[in-house]
């Protein structure tokens, strides 16, 4: 239950990778993630591979990480879904906001 | 040792069975010509026959081969005895089976020396003769025990005829067993799922293991399952089972339905390459992890990468015994070799294996090689998941005080739901309907938290913490869940009704695409076409149509 994070190349390419579930009893952990990463971080990547079950709770947590950073200059990313899931984000429309792969 | 002596003469006869005695064979029988003897070897059956060259009606040199033919395989020593002198006479003894000789007059000493290296000859043969029908008889049990191992290996690796169609592959162990597999299964969701595997050696103690992991993948497949999450139990399974010199490389990929995106969790496995049709460039992907069956359950990485194709675009996928095969000038293949055979359009599995033999010469590989090739295009066509659930099943749940905390009831009512492997193909849209359903009638029903909190990020935080602090709080409420199959129509409904106030629909208008919140009902409605609202907004009402619906 809950996710874990790894820095790649150079600390700028932060992965968040979300386990079976993600929803709102990862709230917290998933804020943390983000949560003061070093200047240099220069994409985030959210890793889906693991997720089966996503509600909109999640995509909410999506969107709250991307408006605090705003302000900086840093590439979004949610990869490795699985067709369900790109299912959701795709209903939501959320190829406009995030690079999904 | 027993003792058969052929002789016309009574004299002789008394004359070698008291020598013979006087060396202590006392087991000795007498027979007067060719006929008799030939009758008494069969009753008596001696270790050794002296014989005599003439005599009348059959001679010595008639009676050889025949007493030789009756012995059967067995090694009978034919001693002749002879007054001969004549060379060539000596040579004929010997030319019609006899083994040796001894010359009238006899010499004791000679005659026990030589009876005595028959007898240990005899004997050898007679132990070899046993080790042979020894080993005969474990060759047939092993022989057995293989048909058997092999019926089950086939039943337990086979692809059905669509699989078979749509992925071209060649498998050529270089024993009777393969420690390479390579299996397909159709995935809920309408795509499929594959695994290119290889365990360590060859034969059958590397195919042993192939079974575990065929039941297992065939399982995890049917339910639906991730290749990560595939890959974490094989990895567990095969750490219990296999020795720690022994593991499992493998390559397991889960394709949808449209036949074109792959999620691939890759490890140990040479590069898998992807072969672009439109400019007919070849791409690299090299494993990501070590191979199954190493790593603790704790240390095990499940990260997948993405094969986003096009139709037309081809999948190589080989097992190591390709690459490491070398030309008479002791030069491995390698990836790069593979790779510029690969750039060839249309080459097949087959003639890639061929391509392979003709760069070994005359050599023969020595570890088992699996080479797949998969050209993507949808798999829209195949005819969907046949098993449908006939009977109509309602599930109904009422949920009152703590009850209400459980964070995994969602979960566990949809795990409920999907016991039925025909439902797996709907198991994370199940979630994410009944997750919005719940959460709205809880947060919203019967906890009256107001979304607009949930519109800054430390609001959405504080929202959850709201959540919490009120759910503890909660006394005399309950929501009911209530799931009704209908096999007829083939649609799931899924109804939630709270004890609380309800949910105002007005509050469904269509948010802007950045808010962080009030997109669930929306998500419900793409999922689901529609919700329904009754009893004042108690009751959400949706309806799942199932995979084989359509």
């Amino acid at each position: 239950m809950g996710l874990s994070t790894a820095t790649h190349r150079a600390d700028s390419h932060l992965i968040i990778a979300l386990d079976e579930k993600f929803d709102f009893a990862t709230v917290h952990d998933f804020k943390e993630a983000y949560t003061d990463i070093p200047s240099e971080v220069k994409v985030i990547e959210v890793d889906l591979s693991n997720t089966e079950y996503m509600d909109s709770s999640a995509l909410g947590m999506l969107l709250n990480m991307q408006k605090n950073l705003s302000g900086r200059e840093i590439e979004f990313r949610i990869s490795h879904c699985r067709p369900q899931v790109a299912r959701i984000l795709k209903i939501s429309r959320f190829d406009k906001k995030f690079i999904i792969s | 040792m027993r003792i058969l002596i052929v002789d016309d003469e009574p004299i002789n006869r008394l004359l070698i069975r008291n020598m013979l005695e006087k060396e202590g064979y006392n087991d000795c029988h007498e027979a007067q010509d060719g006929a008799q003897a030939l009758f008494m070897a069969q009753q008596i059956e001696p270790d050794l026959v002296l014989l005599d060259v003439v005599m009348p009606g059959l001679s010595g040199l008639d009676v050889a081969p025949k007493l030789k033919a009756q012995s059967n395989n067995n090694y009978l020593p034919i001693i002749f005895i002879t007054s001969l002198e004549d060379r060539e006479s000596l040579v004929r003894c010997l030319e019609v089976g006899g083994d040796d000789f001894v010359a009238k007059p006899f010499d004791r000493l000679v005659l026990a020396a030589k009876i005595r290296v028959h007898g240990r000859i005899r004997s050898l043969t007679q132990c070899i003769e046993d080790q042979n029908l020894a080993l005969l008889q474990h060759q047939q049990v092993m022989a057995q025990e293989h048909d058997i191992v092999e019926h089950i290996f086939k039943n337990a690796v086979r692809h059905t005829p669509e699989m078979a169609a749509r992925f071209d592959y060649k498998l050529t162990p270089v024993a009777q067993f393969n420690g390479d597999v390579f299996l397909t299964e159709r995935s809920p969701a309408g795509g499929v799922y594959y695994l290119i595997g290889d365990f360590t050696g060859h034969g059958l103690a590397s195919a042993i293991g192939v079974l575990p992991v065929a039941r297992a993948f065939h399982i995890m497949a049917i339910k639906g399952l991730g290749v990560a999450e595939i890959a974490r139990t094989l990895n567990t399974t095969l750490l219990q089972l296999l020795p720690g010199s022994m593991f499992f490389a493998a390559i397991i990929g889960e394709i949808d339905i449209n036949g074109c995106h792959h999620h691939i969790w890759h490890g140990g496995m040479p590069q898998l390459m992807l072969k672009r049709t439109s400019d007919g460039s070849v791409e690299t992907y090299c494993p990501a992890h070590m191979a199954l069956g190493i790593l603790e359950p704790e240390e095990f990485e499940s990260d997948c990468y993405t094969l986003n194709c096009q139709p037309g675009d081809e999948v190589l996928l080989y097992t190591d015994g390709l690459i490491e095969i070398c030309n008479s000038k002791g030069q491995m293949l390698n990836e790069e070799g593979i790779r510029q055979w690969f750039q060839k359009p249309g080459i097949t599995a087959d003639q890639l294996y061929r391509q392979a033999h003709e760069y070994m010469g005359a050599d023969n590989p020595l570890d088992d090689i699996t080479v797949v090739v998969y050209t993507c295009a949808s798999f829209e066509a195949l005819p969907k998941i046949q098993h449908k659930p006939a009977l109509p099943l309602e599930i109904s749940m009422k949920l009152t005080g703590a009850q209400l905390q459980d964070t995994g009831i969602v979960t566990r009512f949809v795990d409920t739901v999907c016991v039925d492997s025909a439902m797996a193909g709907i198991r994370s849209d199940m979630f994410t309907v009944l997750s919005e359903l719940f959460n709205n009638a809880l947060e919203h029903g019967l906890l009256q938290l107001d979304s607009q909190l949930k519109a800054t990020e430390d609001g959405f935080l504080a929202y959850y913490n709201l959540r919490q602090s009120r759910l503890s709080g909660l006394d005399n409420a309950h929501i009911a869940i209530d799931y009704c199959y209908l096999p007829q129509s083939a649609k799931a409904i899924i109804s939630v009704t709270d004890s609380g106030h309800g949910f105002d629909q007005a509050d469904l208008a269509q948010r802007s695409d950045s808010d962080g919140y009030g997109r669930g009902l929306c998500l419900v409605k793409g999922i689901c076409g529609d919700i329904q609202f009754s009893l004042g907004g108690r009751k959400a009402t949706a309806v799942l149509s199932l995979p084989w619906a359509h």
